[in-house]
This record gives structure tokens, C-alpha cells and sequence, in this order.
């Protein structure tokens, strides 16, 4: 297969699953409806209600988050060099966790209930950007990345920690909310939520092609790229700023959504036989967001109303992927 | 390889001298220096083999050379200019450097990996010129790999991916190549064909740089040697080398 067809089958796979996922859940919506609404016909108020201002949303943030978690992935496998590196490796993750747990449980401790997702997810943005912004500011002294890395690891876990120290001293019903936030949900993104996020994925993908180059030489070394002409400095701040936003964003708006930024990567360089960026980062994004919309398809199962935690689906779509990558006979290692 | 090269750097390969090291010296910490006031020149047209025992500099003097390691004191001239004022493309254009610690086994193709040496020359989407196709074919030719093309790096064996890392500096086309080791590994056969693609490039006008610890083959093939030692390094050539009893015993002990 051509590595093009490649690309035009994950598109056309994209579509199909998002129509499907607009189409199912709870209340089954009829294809014709769709097709009415597609061509700019008069629908019902219930059919605004559900896919317009809900399934729609929905799907469009399975699309985004899983094109921007797998594109933050890459990159961050591409910087360190390690198959196992993923968005929330550098603990930006953890630092919208302890933004969101600050503001849930420390309101808790003032007497007062915050419930709206608008605040929890700028809690979350200033949190993830705080650790952003001392990750930058790392970067520019060290001469080696891996120190990065270990920064990095070591900021995760302390946020981590602090969050453990908050939970302890909380009360239980902040405790379930902080718990249900860190399961992860698409639902209830707005739609000037999904602009922001769509235009970062938009700069960020623009501004990873244009430095696909980069991205290939500093796969092989540091110091490789550097005698090819190469920027490292820039290369390196670029990776952490969009994999800081990207990840931030994400994760302010839907929760830590786990394996998807680890094993798209890999499944895109054994699809494509390479790991040329002009063609991965492309693959990575469209790859991504067929296996978020497919996670959220299978989210929808139970039939009483509710849906499945969108985390625990993914892990538990992902774990017999990479099993079967690991004791298969492809070789993750030789295709890195 | 490009039938032009020597019409395009004809200025430059009348100056002649490549690469002036004035005093430099190299330190870890402010006491313990790796290379202390070293002095050399490169010219053009040159095959110059660097030997010394393990630890003694070889690998620091041939980083600082390209510029990945920081030299704390004196200065580092390239065609008469200092390093600091090159940009980092148009340095590419003059040094390709093969590291000894070079591992790449991924599936990037042979072809694709001899690419990379058209990095400093073409920007963002136009990576495959007309030009950059002559000096991968041409780079491909000389070092007798062509049937290696569509193969995959993690598929070679240690020769053959020391003669793709070679392809890679040629295709980068610059004025001087830096080897680090390009021997280590390699049986007999192998580093007899190594020895010969480097000296071969002498017809191309190029300057090779290597280290290498196969003193025999490697003064057999080079104008100049540079023997390193405790920092030092003494200039000197390949018949004199032989005729110095003290440098005899600093390489093949007493």
C-alpha cells in the first residue's frame, strides 16, 4: 500500500467513524435527519439538542485531542529518543492536575462549591502552563536532554505528590469530583473551547511540518543534527512548547486520557515503514483521531443512558495493542 | 558526484588551508585540561591520521574541530574565519563529521540516511534537487553501495554501516571529512576497503580527518599524522613518524 493511500484510507475511516459516532448513543438519531441537517435543512429541537450541542462537540473532541495527544506523543518519542516517552512524560499532565485539584479541593477548604467546568479548565490551562514555562525555562541551560527528562519526570512527581497531599486533607465529595475529573471525559467541551483547541493543533502541526527536517536529524543525535546545520536549541524548545500546549490543552478540557500519545506513534511508523516526520506527523494525527472517535463509539455500549469512562477505554483498547506489538513479531525497537 | 565541485570551491581549494587550531585547549573543570595549547593547520588535498591511545584526546580534539565541544582557550579558524562567525549551514557545508558512537539502527532507508548529508544545502520541501539526487547516486557510487539502497539501517552489518555513514559525509559534499574511528569493529577485509574509500577522496579535493587504532594501514594512506598525547599533540609525518624511536614507543609501547 502506498504511503498515500495510506493517508487517504485514514481519512475516509475518520469520517465514517465520526458520522456513526454522532449517530449512536442512547437516543438513536435516524441517518435521514442527519442528511437533512447536513444539506442545511429545518430539524427537530430535539436533534439540535443532542447532536448539535452534544454528539457533535463530542466527536469533534475525539478528533482533536486524539490528533494533538498522538502528534505530542511523536514529538516527545522524537526528543528523547525512548519508544516509551509520551505527552505526559515531562509531567504538564500533572501540572493541570494540581491547578485542578488547587481550585476543587481548595475551594472546599473556603466553604464553597466549584462545579463549573469553565473554572476547572482554566485552573488547568494556568496549571499545565506553569509547568510549561519552567520546563522552557530549563531547556534553554541544559546542554543535555536527558536531564530534561529527568526534570521533568521529577516536576510530575512532585505535582503528583502535592495532589496526594491535597486529597488527604479533603473532603469526599471534592475527592469524587477531582477522581471523576481525572477519568477523563469528551463530553462538555464547548464549542470556543474546540477553536482554541483546534487552532494550536493547527499551529502546531503547521510549525512540526516545517521542521520535519530538524525532527529527523535529531532522531538519529543531537550532535547528528547539529553537524547537518541543524538548530538543536530550537528544535528542542519547539518540541517541549507544542507538546506543552498541546497536552495542556487536552487535558484542561477533557482529563488525562492515557495510552493514545504512547502507541499512536508506533502504530503509525509500522503502518508506514518509516519514520520520515514529513510523512508520520501527518499519519500520527489522522491515526489518532480514528482511535479516540472508535474509543468513543465503544464508550456508548451500555445502553442505560450513561457512558463508559473514555480513559479506562482507551487503556483497555491499547494494553492488548501494545501486547500484541510486543510479543508479535514486529519489532518496535527496529522501527523507531 | 558533482563534476563542478572543484570549478565552484576554486577559490577556496587556492587558498589551500582548511582548518587553523591556534593554542587551543579543551578542559572538563577549571584543572583538569584534555588538551592543552594544541596548534595544528589542515590543508586541502590532505589525509591527515590521528592516533593516540584511548583517553588521550583523540575523540575531544575531533568534536572540538566541529565545534560540538566548547574550547576554553585560543581560537579555531576555518578558511580564515573564526568558528563563532559561521552560521551553522554554511559550516555544514564545509565539515561532515562521523561520530564513533554513530548507532543508527532504524528502518530509515540506506537512500534516505545518505540524504540527510543534502540537509545544509536545501531548505524545508525542496529535498530532492537534481543536485542532491547527482551527489546521493554519486555518493552511493563511490562508496561501491549501491546495492545497499533500499535496504534499511537496522538490516546492515558493522561494515556496511560504516561505509553508509561514509556515503552520508560525502553526499554532504563539504571541504573537510571528520572520522571519528571509522574502523572500530571491522574486520580485516572491511577496514582495507575503509582504508581505500578514504583515500580515495583525495581525487575529489576533499581533506580527511580520521582517527583511527590501525596505525600501520592508517599511516600507509595518510599525508600527515597527529599523534596525541596527555593533551598534546605532535605534528608529524607518516615517514617521520617511523624514524622517531620516542613516537614508536608512545604508540606500540616499549
Amino acid at each position: 500500500m502506498s504511503k498515500s493511500t495510506i493517508l487517504i484510507l485514514l481519512s475516509i475511516s475518520m469520517l465514517i467513524l465520526a458520522i456513526l459516532d454522532v449517530l449512536s448513543g442512547s437516543v438513536s438519531v435516524p441517518f435521514a435527519e442527519f442528511q437533512l441537517w447536513v444539506s442545511g435543512g429545518e430539524t427537530s429541537d430535539v436533534f439540535n439538542f443532542i447532536v448539535v450541542q452534544s454528539r457533535i462537540p463530542k466527536a469533534l473532541t475525539a478528533i482533536l485531542c486524539g490528533a494533538a495527544l498522538s502528534l505530542a506523543g511523536l514529538l516527545m518519542q522524537t526528543l528523547f529518543r525512548n519508544p516509551l516517552a509520551g505527552p505526559y512524560l515531562l509531567g504538564i499532565s500533572s501540572g493541570a492536575g494540581l491547578g485542578v485539584a488547587l481550585l476543587v479541593m481548595g475551594a472546599g477548604f473556603m466553604g464553597f462549591v466549584v462545579a463549573t467546568g469553565a473554572a476547572i479548565n482554566v485552573a488547568a490551562i494556568i496549571g499545565a502552563l506553569v509547568m510549561m514555562f519552567i520546563l522552557l525555562a530549563v531547556s534553554f541551560k541544559l546542554k543535555d536532554v536527558m536531564t530534561l527528562l529527568i526534570f521533568g519526570v521529577m516536576m510530575g512527581s512532585i505535582a503528583t505528590a502535592i495532589i496526594g497531599l491535597i486529597q488527604f486533607f479533603t473532603s469526599d465529595f471534592q475527592l469524587k469530583s477531582f477522581i471523576i475529573w481525572t477519568l477523563g471525559s469528551l463530553s462538555a467541551v464547548s464549542y470556543v473551547e474546540l477553536f482554541i483547541l483546534f487552532a494550536s493543533l493547527v499551529l502546531s502541526v503547521a510549525y512540526a511540518l516545517y521542521n520535519y527536517k530538524g525532527l529527523n536529524a535529531v532522531l538519529v543525535s543531537e550532535d547528528f543534527a547539529k553537524m547537518l546545520g541543524i538548530n538543536v536549541l530550537h528544535v528542542r524548545l519547539s518540541i517541549v512548547l507544542i507538546t506543552g500546549v498541546l497536552s495542556g490543552l487536552t487535558t484542561a478540557f477533557c482529563g488525562p486520557i492515557g495510552f493514545v500519545g504512547i502507541i499512536i506513534p508506533h502504530l503509525s511508523r509500522l503502518l508506514l515503514k518509516s519514520n520520515d516526520h514529513l510523512l508520520l506527523i501527518p499519519t500520527c494525527i489522522l491515526l489518532g483521531a480514528n482511535v479516540l472517535l472508535l474509543s468513543d463509539l465503544i464508550s456508548h455500549i451500555p445502553t442505560n443512558g450513561k457512558s463508559l469512562p473514555i480513559n479506562s477505554i482507551t487503556s483497555i483498547l491499547g494494553i492488548p495493542i501494545i501486547l500484541w506489538i510486543l510479543f508479535g513479531k514486529k519489532n518496535i525497537s527496529q522501527s523507531f | 558526484m558533482d563534476p563542478f565541485w572543484k570549478e565552484k570551491h576554486k577559490s577556496i581549494i587556492l587558498s589551500s588551508t582548511i582548518l587553523n587550531i591556534d593554542n587551543i585547549s579543551v578542559a572538563y573543570s577549571k584543572r583538569i585540561n584534555i588538551l592543552s595549547q594544541v596548534s595544528l593547520s589542515l590543508e586541502s588535498n590532505q589525509i591527515v591520521a590521528l592516533i593516540g591511545e584511548n583517553g588521550a584526546g583523540k575523540s575531544t580534539l575531533l568534536k572540538s574541530i566541529c565545534g560540538l565541544t566548547a574550547i576554553s582557550e585560543g581560537s579555531i579558524k576555518l578558511f580564515g574565519r573564526d568558528f563563532k562567525e559561521w552560521k551553522s549551514t554554511s559550516l555544514a557545508q564545509k565539515i561532515a563529521y562521523v561520530s564513533s558512537s554513530e548507532n543508527v539502527q532504524s528502518i530509515i532507508t540506506v537512500e534516505r540516511f545518505i540524504g540527510f548529508g543534502r540537509y545544509p544545502y536545501n531548505s524545508w520541501l525542496i529535498s530532492q534537487t537534481e543536485d542532491d539526487f547527482d551527489c546521493i547516486e554519486g555518493a552511493l557510487k563511490s562508496c561501491k553501495i549501491e546495492y545497499l539502497r533500499n535496504k534499511t539501517m537496522a538490516q546492515l552489518s558493522d561494515g556496511e554501516r560504516q561505509k553508509v555513514y561514509l556515503a552520508r559525509a560525502i553526499a554532504q559534499n563539504s571541504d573537510l571529512i571528520v572520522l571519528d574511528e571509522p574502523t572500530t569493529h571491522l574486520d580485516v577485509k572491511s577496514s582495507i576497503s575503509m582504508f581505500r574509500l578514504i583515500q580515495a577522496q583525495k581525487e575529489s579535493g576533499r581533506a580527511v580527518l580520521f582517527s583511527s587504532h590501525q596505525i600501520e594501514k592508517a599511516l600507509s594512506i595518510a599525508d600527515k599524522v597527529w599523534v596525541v598525547d596527555c593533551g598534546r599533540v605532535i605534528e608529524t609525518t607518516p615517514k617521520d613518524f617511523y624514524e622517531n624511536e620516542q613516537l614508536k614507543e608512545l604508540i606500540f609501547g616499549a
